[in-house]
Order: C-alpha cells, then sequence, then structure tokens
C-alpha cells in the first residue's frame, strides 16, 4: 500500500521495532483506530462488523467441529450425534454453529438491504458492492455444503435437488452433475467433496472480506444522508466512537442469538435432518433453510417454457428458467450499480424509490413465505404459485425496469442538506429543544 | 470540578464495558477448549474391569486398556520369592518387587516396552521369556523380569504399572 | 403444464442454437445496458418473453380453472357467513371455511396487537423518547408490523399444512418445557422400563449408551446392574470368533435387530425407526408422539384401512404398520402407579424426550446465564457508548 507510517509514539519500544520492519500497527490504527467514519452513521452501520465477527464465530465453531466429525456417509450422522451426546460442551458448539449460519445470513441481508436503500453501491463504492456479492455467492455455497453434512434426510434430499439444478444446462448437464457427485448419485464421494469445500470456502470468505474492507477504506464509508464527506468536520474516528457502538451491536445480537441457541435450538432447522440420510425415501416434502427460500421461490416460480409465442419454439424450457432465474437474480447485483442511475445515494431523498424499495423488501420476505409452503399451496384460492411468479417478475422488474428507466424519469428528489455536520448538528439541536419542551411541560 | 467527575464516571463506564466484554470473551473461550478435553465416551472406557478368578498360577493375561496392552500375572511362589530376592544393585532402574505389585501374587504391567514402544514376548506359553524369565522385547532385546523390571538390553525403565485397585479379592479395576 | 419429458426431448440442436443465441443476446444486452438503444431492446425482451406463457395459459384451459378458483374464492366467505349464522353447521361446514375462519382469528389479532403497539409508541414519545428515537422506533414497529402480518396471516400451521395428513395433537404440558424445564426423573425412569419392555421389541436406542441413564437418578451401582443385564455380541476374540458378553455402562443400547433389513423382514416390510432421537426427529415432538401413541382407534366408516395396517389420525397418512403398542397393566410399575395407556405413554415420552435431548438441562441453565451476563452487558455497553457520543456536536 503506502510506505511505512511512522509515528512519533510507535516509533520506540518493541511495537516500534516492529512496525518500522512490517507496518502492521501503523495498518490497524489506520484501519481501526484513526478511520474516519461520517459522524452521522446509524446503528444500521453496525452489521457489517457483526457480519465479520459472525464469520469468525461460524470459522472458530467449524474447526472445532471438523475436529470431531467423520465425513463418511456410514458415520457422519453418528458422528454428529457424538457430538451432541458425548464430545465436552459438543452440544453448544454445534448448535452455535447451526443457528450462526442462520444469524450470518439474517446480519448480511440487513447488510445488503440497508446498502440498498441507502445507495451504498453507487460511485465510488461499487467495488465494494460487487465484492460484498461475491462473498453472498460464497456464502451460500459454504452454507448449503455445511447443511449437507450432517447427513440427514434434509441434508441428502436438499443435495440432491440443488445439484440436479445443474443438470438443467443444454448438453453437458448430466455430465456436470456426475462431476459434482463423483458418481451416479449423491454418495460418499460427493459428502468428502462437500466437507473438504465447505472447510475451505470460509477462508475464501476472509480473502474477500479483506478486499472488501480494503476498498472501503479507499473510498470511506458511506451513510445515512448518502452525500459525500466534504470536511474533517462532517467525521469522526473509528476508535472509540464506532469500537463502543460496534461491542454494543454485538452484545444485543449475541443476546438474540442466545435464545435461539439455548432456548429453540432446532426451531430454524427441519426436523427431518434428525432422521439419517435414506436415499430409498424422500421426505413428503423438502424445504431449504429458511435463508435460501426466496431463491427456491424463484425456482419453483417459473413453471413455463420460454420461446416464440404462439409456436411451439422453446428457447428456454422451464427447469432452465427456473435455474436462470434463480441465478439471475443473484448475479443481477453485481451490475446494480449500473443499473440505478440516480445520482442520488440515500433513500432519504428520493421519495419513489423509497416506495418501490418497501415493496422490494415485502415482495422478497413474500418469496421466502413462498418457497416454505408445497408447490401444489393455495393462497385466497389462487396457486400460490401465481403470486410467487408476481412477486419474482417484481424482483427483476425493480432492478432493470424501475431503477434505470421508471425512477429516474418520474422521481423528483428532495433537496440535499448542505453537508453531514450541518445536518448533524440540527439533529442535536433538535434532540435538546426536544427535551427542553419536554421539561417545560413537565 | 464537575468536569473531572464527569471524566471519572465516564472512563469508569468505558472501563467496565471494556472489562465486561474481556471476561465475557473469556468464559466464551472455555468450551472451545474443553471441548479437545477427552470426551464421555471415551471417559467411559477409561478403566478397565478384570475378574482374576479363572487365571490359574503361573497363567497370565493380556487386556485392552485406554487403547493399551496390560499384562495381568498371576505369579507362583517360586517367582514371587525370585522376585523380592532381587539385589537392587543389579537393577538399571532400581525399585523393589513391593513397590511393583501391592498384592505379590498379581503383577499388573502396561504391556509396551519403554525402549521404543514394542510389546514384549511372555504372555503366551512358549513365548521367548527372555534371560530373566520374565518379558523379551523382541524388536531391540530388551530383557525384562519376573517384576516387569528391566534388566538388560535397550530399555531405560522398568515396564510401567498402571493405577488399579482391587474391587475384592479376584476383581480389579484398572484405570 | 407441460411434459417435462416432452420439453426435454424437444431440446433439439436447432432449439439448443437458439438458446445459446438467446443467452449471448442477454449477456451482450446486460454489458451495454448503458447506451439507450439496446436498454429498449432488453425491454422488449422482457415483456415478450413472458407472452409465451399467457399463450401457453390460455390454450391449455387455465382459463376454466382460474374461473373455478374465482367462486371458490368466493365460497368461503359464504360459508363463514353462514356459520356465523348457525354454529352448528359451521361445524360440519368443513375444511372449506377453515381458511377463512382462520383468517378472521389473525386479523382480529393482529388488529389489536398493532393498536397496542401504536398505542405504547405513542405513549413512549410523549414520556421520554426522543423524537429521533421515536421515528426509528415508530419505522421499527411499521417494518415488524408488516413482517408479522405477512407472516402470521400466511402462515400454515407448521407442517399440519395440507400434504401433511395428520391430525394436530393437542398440546400437552410437559415438565420439560419453557425456558426453566427440567425432566420428570421419576416419568422417565418409568418410562425406560416401557421402553425396555414394550418398545424395545422393535426399536433400538442405539445413541444412548447405559451410562446416561445415570441422568434418570440411578447410582453407578445400579447402572452396572442395568447394563449387565443386557447381552452384548462382541468379538472377535482370540480365535477370531464374535461372543456374547454381559453389558457394561460404556455399551450402548443393543438394536433387536441385526440390521435394517433384518428389521424390515420382521416386521411386514416397514422399518421400525430409531427411537434416539424420535422426539426432535417429528414435528409437535413430544405432543405428536403422545397422541400417536394413545390416538388409535377404529376407523371412521368412510376410511378404507390397509392390509396390516392400524388407523391413528394422528399419523401422516392416518394409518400405520405398527400395532396399538400399549394395553392397560403392560408393565407393573415398581413404585405401584397404575399402567394406564394413557401413563405409560406419558412416561415413555418423558424418557424419550430425555434420550433425544439429554443435554437439555444444561443447555438452559446455561442460557440463563448468558442472556444475563449479555443483558447487563449490553446496558452497560449502551451507557458507555452514549458516553462517547455525547460529546459529539
Amino acid at each position: 500500500m503506502s510506505a511505512p507510517h511512522t509515528s512519533p509514539e510507535n516509533a520506540k519500544g518493541v511495537t516500534g521495532w516492529l512496525d518500522s520492519r512490517l507496518p502492521v500497527i501503523s495498518l490497524m490504527n489506520r484501519s481501526l483506530r484513526d478511520f474516519p467514519e461520517p459522524k452521522n452513521l446509524s446503528y444500521m452501520w453496525t452489521f457489517g462488523s457483526l457480519a465479520g465477527i459472525a464469520l469468525v464465530i461460524m470459522i472458530v465453531t467449524g474447526i472445532l467441529l471438523a475436529a470431531q466429525y467423520t465425513p463418511h456417509v456410514d458415520h457422519a450422522f453418528d458422528s454428529v450425534e457424538r457430538i451432541m451426546r458425548d464430545v465436552n460442551y459438543g452440544w453448544l458448539i454445534r448448535y452455535i454453529h447451526s443457528n450462526g449460519a442462520s444469524f450470518f445470513f439474517l446480519v448480511v441481508y440487513i447488510h445488503m438491504f440497508r446498502g440498498l436503500y441507502y445507495g451504498s453501491y453507487k460511485k465510488p463504492r461499487e467495488l465494494v458492492w460487487m465484492l460484498g456479492v461475491l462473498m453472498f455467492l460464497l456464502m451460500m455455497a459454504t452454507a448449503f455444503m455445511g447443511y449437507v453434512l450432517p447427513w440427514g434426510q434434509m441434508s441428502f434430499w436438499g443435495a440432491t435437488v440443488i445439484t440436479n439444478l445443474f443438470s438443467a444446462v443444454p448438453i453437458v448437464g448430466d455430465t456436470i452433475v456426475q462431476w459434482l457427485w463423483g458418481g451416479f448419485s449423491i454418495d460418499n464421494p460427493t459428502l468428502n467433496r462437500f466437507f473438504a469445500l465447505h472447510y475451505l470456502f470460509p477462508f475464501v470468505i476472509v480473502a474477500v472480506v479483506v478486499l472488501h474492507i480494503w476498498a472501503l477504506h479507499v473510498v470511506g464509508s458511506n451513510n445515512p444522508l448518502g452525500i459525500d464527506v466534504k470536511s474533517a468536520r462532517d467525521q469522526v474516528p473509528f476508535h472509540p466512537y464506532f469500537t463502543y457502538r460496534d461491542m454494543l451491536g454485538l452484545a444485543v445480537f449475541l443476546f438474540f442469538f442466545s435464545l435461539f441457541v439455548f432456548y429453540a435450538p432446532n426451531y430454524l432447522g427441519h426436523p427431518d435432518n434428525y432422521i439419517p440420510a435414506d436415499p430409498l425415501v424422500t421426505p413428503p416434502h423438502i424445504v431449504p433453510e429458511w435463508y435460501f427460500l426466496p431463491f427456491y421461490a424463484m425456482l419453483r416460480a417459473i413453471t413455463f417454457d420460454i420461446g416464440i409465442p404462439f409456436t411451439s419454439v422453446v428457447f428456454i424450457d422451464a427447469k432452465l428458467g427456473g435455474v436462470l432465474t434463480m441465478l439471475g437474480a443473484v448475479l443481477i447485483l453485481f451490475v446494480l450499480p449500473w443499473l440505478d442511475r440516480s445520482p442520488v445515494r440515500s433513500g432519504r431523498f428520493r421519495p419513489l424509490f423509497r416506495v418501490c424499495f418497501w415493496v422490494f423488501l415485502v415482495c422478497c420476505v413474500f418469496l421466502g413465505y413462498v418457497g416454505a409452503r408445497p408447490a401444489d399451496a393455495v393462497l385466497l384460492g389462487l396457486p400460490l404459485q401465481w403470486f410467487g411468479l408476481l412477486a419474482t417478475a417484481y424482483y427483476f422488474a425493480f432492478f432493470v425496469v424501475l431503477l434505470p428507466f421508471v425512477l429516474p424519469r418520474v422521481e423528483k428528489e428532495v433537496e440535499l442538506p448542505a453537508s453531514i455536520s450541518e445536518a448533524f448538528a440540527d439533529g442535536v439541536a433538535k434532540k435538546k429543544r426536544g427535551k427542553g419542551a419536554e421539561e417545560a411541560k413537565a | 470540578m464537575s468536569e473531572s467527575k464527569e471524566q471519572t464516571r465516564r472512563d469508569f463506564l468505558l472501563l467496565t464495558g471494556v472489562a465486561m466484554t474481556s471476561v465475557g470473551a473469556g468464559i466464551a473461550a472455555w468450551p472451545l477448549i474443553d471441548s479437545f478435553n477427552p470426551s464421555a465416551d471415551v471417559l467411559a472406557l477409561a478403566t478397565t474391569e478384570l475378574d482374576l478368578s479363572a487365571i490359574e498360577p503361573g497363567q497370565a493375561v493380556t487386556v485392552i486398556w485406554r487403547g493399551k496392552p496390560v499384562f495381568v500375572r498371576h505369579r507362583t511362589p517360586a517367582e514371587i520369592q525370585e522376585a523380592a530376592n532381587t539385589e537392587m544393585n543389579d537393577l538399571p532402574d532400581p525399585q523393589s518387587d513391593a513397590e511393583r505389585a501391592a498384592n505379590p501374587e498379581w503383577l499388573v504391567l502396561v504391556g509396551i516396552c519403554t525402549h521404543l514402544g514394542c510389546i514384549p514376548l511372555g504372555q503366551k506359553d512358549g513365548d521367548s521369556r527372555g534371560d530373566f524369565n520374565g518379558w523379551f522385547c523382541p524388536c531391540h532385546g530388551s530383557h525384562y523380569d519376573i517384576s516387569g523390571r528391566i534388566r538388560k538390553g535397550p530399555a531405560p525403565n522398568n515396564l510401567a504399572v498402571p493405577e488399579y485397585r482391587f474391587v475384592s479379592d479376584t476383581r480389579i479395576v484398572i484405570g | 403444464m407441460r411434459n417435462r419429458f416432452a420439453s426435454r426431448a424437444s431440446l433439439t440442436a436447432p432449439t439448443f442454437a437458439a438458446t445459446v443465441m438467446v443467452s449471448l443476446t442477454s449477456t451482450v444486452t446486460v454489458l451495454t445496458l448503458m447506451t439507450k438503444k439496446t436498454a429498449t431492446m432488453a425491454t422488449v425482451l422482457i415483456v415478450v418473453l413472458p407472452l409465451r406463457s399467457l399463450q401457453s395459459f390460455l390454450i391449455q384451459q387455465r382459463a376454466v380453472n382460474a374461473g373455478r378458483t374465482a367462486l371458490l374464492m368466493v365460497s368461503p366467505t359464504l360459508r363463514s357467513f353462514q356459520s356465523f349464522l348457525s354454529p352448528q353447521r359451521a361445524v360440519n361446514a368443513g375444511q372449506a371455511n377453515c381458511l377463512f375462519q382462520r383468517l378472521t382469528v389473525k386479523v382480529t389479532a393482529m388488529a389489536a396487537v398493532s393498536m397496542v403497539v401504536l398505542r405504547a409508541v405513542n405513549a413512549a414519545r410523549t414520556a421520554f423518547l426522543s423524537r429521533k428515537l421515536t421515528a426509528t422506533a415508530a419505522k421499527i414497529a411499521a417494518v415488524s408490523m408488516v413482517v408479522l402480518t405477512v407472516g402470521v396471516l400466511l402462515s400454515p400451521d407448521k407442517a399440519y399444512a395440507a400434504g401433511e395428513g395428520g391430525k394436530k395433537p393437542p398440546r400437552q404440558s410437559w415438565s420439560f418445557n419453557g425456558p426453566f424445564g427440567v425432566f420428570d426423573k421419576s416419568a422417565a425412569q418409568r418410562g425406560l422400563q416401557v421402553y425396555r419392555e414394550v418398545c424395545a421389541a422393535c426399536h433400538s436406542l442405539k445413541h444412548v449408551a447405559f451410562r446416561n441413564i445415570a441422568a434418570l437418578g440411578y447410582n453407578p451401582d445400579q447402572v452396572k446392574a442395568f447394563a449387565a443385564e443386557y447381552q452384548i455380541l462382541d468379538g472377535p476374540n482370540d480365535e477370531g470368533d464374535s461372543f456374547e458378553r454381559p453389558g457394561l455402562p460404556s455399551d450402548k443400547f443393543p438394536s433387536p435387530f441385526p440390521n435394517d433389513n433384518a428389521a424390515r423382514a420382521a416386521n411386514g416390510g416397514a422399518l421400525p425407526p430409531d427411537l434416539s432421537l424420535m422426539i426432535k426427529a417429528r414435528a409437535g415432538g413430544a405432543d405428536y408422539m403422545h397422541a400417536l401413541l394413545t390416538g388409535y382407534r377404529d376407523a371412521p366408516a368412510e376410511h378404507e384401512v390397509g392390509e396390516g395396517l392400524y388407523y391413528n389420525p394422528y399419523y401422516s397418512t392416518q394409518q400405520l404398520a405398527m400395532a396399538p403398542p400399549l394395553t392397560l397393566d403392560l408393565v407393573e410399575y415398581a413404585d405401584g402407579t397404575p399402567a394406564t395407556v394413557e401413563q405409560m405413554s406419558h412416561d415413555v415420552v418423558n424418557f424419550l424426550a430425555w434420550a433425544a435431548e439429554p443435554e437439555m438441562e444444561t443447555r438452559k441453565a446455561t442460557g440463563l446465564k448468558a442472556l444475563l451476563f449479555l443483558g447487563a452487558l449490553s446496558v452497560v455497553l449502551l451507557l458507555a457508548t452514549r458516553r462517547v457520543w455525547s460529546r459529539v456536536e
């Protein structure tokens, strides 16, 4: 990066010796202590560091579990039960890991929706956003392979369904699926490679996290107003302001996390995964973990072939269509920085965008619900799939129609504040006035 | 005055926050570390119970204890005599027989040569029992006497005596 | 819907070429989306392609179905109104209006909750919260209301939704329920007896070891004696043969059959599942198990029960291969408890609940400590953070 940074305070002693040779201490100081952040960041900005901590929790508990787990179809289920029953605190470590996956996704989803609302993906933070989407993809792969490892019924059949998605690829589909399986069905070679990759991917994520933070620290954090930092008065150093705030965020996060780990550890799981995998019996309905449900709903929403209307020419059959839709739902996030053409970042000053955003959020939650229900479920007398298709359509329309074409034409943005510090001072003053008024009332 | 008070209160709060977080992290680390300790199923196999009533004088049995072979020998009066009368000066690792066998009739040993971990011969009829009528390690030629003490060869120490106790006249629990 | 096999078969070379072309075009479109012309092209593509589905919808007589569904939408409303007028008939009205009634109940409940929450927010605002905080709270409330409403309104009764035909088991009050729940050890001890004398004839308990039952209140000698009553297959011995020996505390409960195929063969093709995790492996858990064990009855006249199967409304298909396992006085309890079917079921469910989650008591106790600590830590850190931020102007 830049030339060795030597300030008088850390030039002496052991730290000085170390720092003049390998400036890790200056690096830490620059990025975790002195790094200037906009002073108006809200609590929504805690979720980034929370996601980082969640990743660490997952890696630590994961390594300990790997030390006790046996990746073999004959022993995987039993070795997990041994962890639960015989290993000291094995139940705790495993429940932290299994619920941790859910909470990791929860935190990341909030982090992503925050970025979406406040336009954190816009120039100059496109790369920060894209690296984030890459991490999200890696997380999905990691979580999917991790869910296979306990070798319960849902593990086995979830893996069967998801790997079969690749068979939708024209011509080479079946070859790819065999390559993924290392055989002709999900079996021991599959379990072994999923274990190996499940162990590897988190460290790849760590590498991308480093790039994500690096890229962020080059351009600086966005903020709720979405306007650029204009002077030092707009900023405060990371420590102590955000170190304390992030610690608080962590404590509150762990509180809710503990509720699940200690009191409802299997609430987010599925009872079928406590039945050992049986290649001859399929569970009545196969449901992925909740964090995949919206995408699963999109996969199932496409029940029609795509081709030239009123002829029998089919370009994309329903199966491939579903897979492409699901994949597209994530991949489209990569190009989001170029789809949204409004120069205004924060949704606070974009009244119409705000409405579209909340509808988008509701659509995502609703898609999650659709994904959880059986394929033939009925809502208000109509097939649920239709509603799912509608929500899927909105999901994509939000990105490819509303953001690039509709909003730039019809939206009148609200005037932006002059600077962060001014708006912040206004807020503080208002708060004080409010308090004064209340005291006067009393 | 009020400013310094303010300052103290602030420092107190901040320090408490940091201290509590560190303590919490420390406590949370324990389950993670403890998970590497022997687990309940391993500990359940940490003791081996053995019925001695079927072992005739002069006979020996081998049992598995914590994944290792344990030699249990019912010694004859002659063997007891021989073990007790050994001159301490002859021993590379001096130890009296009384120290090694609480009940002289029964000798309990970890059957692993103290040289490089081979299993000595001498348990079965027809095994070579070495120059001292005890055990003989075929790997590098260590000779042990009838008390399991090293007498000749490269092994540095006597065969180890595991922790064991008599729960009745005919039953022992090893471990 | 189009036959899946047919559509796969139609994937011939020209179709594939067309597919490649479409994907290429769309890639190019996305890459050059910034220019206006291609953007318009993309829009056209996006609008035109789904037309195909509309067409298939029209052609394949779905319109007829749509008409029927529209009718169906109205009818529950009518029936529910009818049920309001005559409650007796409502019982007979069947499942059709069930959905509507559930919706009504849920809407009313949600409305009540929303009112309470909004009132609370309002009160809090006038009382002590700053305006910014109120705004945040209002926002959070609004979002959670939306999410909750969507969730609650649409939530099926988990796992008892259409497709899994079992009747919903009634809720029982188990001693192990709730955040302070503990196992009823004497019930679990009796349950162990029921397992051993009844269930164990067919069902294994292979994740539980004899040493584990110490947790039910047995002392080490009792555990040892209990284990020794079992014969465990061990080996090979010095001659290379398997042999049987009395059980040790470190052994696991032996399975009644040497392998799954033997178990199937002995049970008319149905595999009696392992019971170690049964309570965790079924939706409804302990409630379901108790309902199932006590739920056998004569099949209603219109219900046809298959050969060798028994009617039980709580089972997913309402008929299962397991014969009613419990009958009055099947076991003789040492503590003199009358061995009714209800009692034995209650006891064995207690035992199985422990077998499935032996760590439950420790888990909940540890959780309480963790929550108390994290609660206190949150308060301290909240105060500290406020302190730190108070000097920012």
